[in-house]
């Protein structure tokens, strides 16, 4: 007995460090993506912040801002709507494409974004970028909740 | 230039959060204001440029504008400031037609937090163009310009 307790007990710790994580099988994120969900990213004193609604019809539809500043002033752009199509591929990686906005050359034409689903959580979802390999998130958003605070 | 150096020194004279855009239309698309009565190549009256001016500065004259904006202000206690600046010149449309416009960038001065700021110059700048059609200006898209003619701040 005591042999098996001693090689059970790391298994346990692996098991509680590792965190809860949901399915990333297409076919189970697909009903998991439906709703509203904000981003941040930030490029140096550059701040990136988009809100993005995934339809059930393969369109999406939200909008980007974007934030420059430092200390007590900070300069911001003109918000930018935009509208997308949605799909997975034939790897499970969440392709972006058709993407339009009113605001002339905002979006290259015919350019389309790759990106692997690393984890997801109800509240959650963490991306790997096909194009750059970096690492983001969507995090669901929150009705009536006030928005977190800007981190360049 | 000399406009932007007083934006800029009002912007560091406070100790406050100052949040600052340039206008722009609903879609997102940067635009410039035509002065009215202005010719190409000559001073635009004095008078006219101080009614545009003032003509965008109207929903920001009852002390309660601020409500409008913040999601949450006291108008007892909070402190908030617009300003609108920008340079002016000649410019030319892509289909030719010659105009005197401003590039105005809007700023918004307060004393609440960065975020609360710069969500309440958003609606703020919407306002501004909102009252820059209300007043009869006319908003040209900075795209629609000639890339030689289009206003270099």
């Amino acid at each position: 007995m005591k042999p098996l307790a001693l090689a059970l007990f790391p298994a346990l710790f692996v098991s509680c460090a590792a965190p809860p994580s949901g399915s990333t099988d297409p076919a189970r994120v697909r009903p998991l993506l439906m709703g509203t969900w904000t981003s941040h990213r930030s490029e140096g004193s550059t701040a990136i912040y988009m809100e993005k609604t995934f339809h059930p019809d393969g369109t999406a539809n939200g909008f980007i801002d974007i934030r420059s500043g430092t200390g007590n002033t900070s300069l911001l752009l003109p918000r930018v709507p935009f509208q997308s199509r949605w799909k997975f591929d034939a790897e499970g990686d969440l392709v972006t494409y058709d993407m339009r906005s009113e605001v002339i050359g905002f979006f290259e034409p015919g350019k389309s974004t790759h990106d692997r689903i690393l984890r997801t959580q109800p509240d959650r979802i963490d991306f790997i970028s096909g194009e750059t390999g970096d690492r983001f998130s969507f995090h669901r958003k929150q009705p009536k909740r006030a928005p977190t605070s800007w981190s360049l | 230039m000399r406009l932007l150096l007083w934006l800029f020194l009002w912007v560091f004279a406070a100790c406050s959060h100052t949040a600052i855009s340039p206008l722009s239309d609903p879609q997102g698309n940067l635009v410039v204001l035509e002065v009215p009565k202005a010719r190409p190549g000559k001073e635009p009256d004095s008078k006219v440029l101080e009614k545009v001016f003032s003509d965008l500065a109207k929903p920001f004259e009852t002390r309660a504008w601020p409500l409008q904006h913040f999601q949450e202000f006291d108008l007892s206690s909070d402190h908030a400031e617009v300003l609108v600046a920008g340079p002016m010149g000649d410019l030319e449309t892509l289909s030719g037609r010659s105009f005197v416009g401003i590039l105005p960038l809007v700023a918004l001065r307060s004393n609440q937090s960065a975020e609360s700021t710069e969500n309440a110059l958003r609606s703020v700048a919407a306002e501004i163009h909102r009252q820059a059609l209300r007043s009869g200006l006319r908003s040209v898209r900075v795209d629609d310009l000639k890339e030689e003619k289009k206003p270099k701040a």
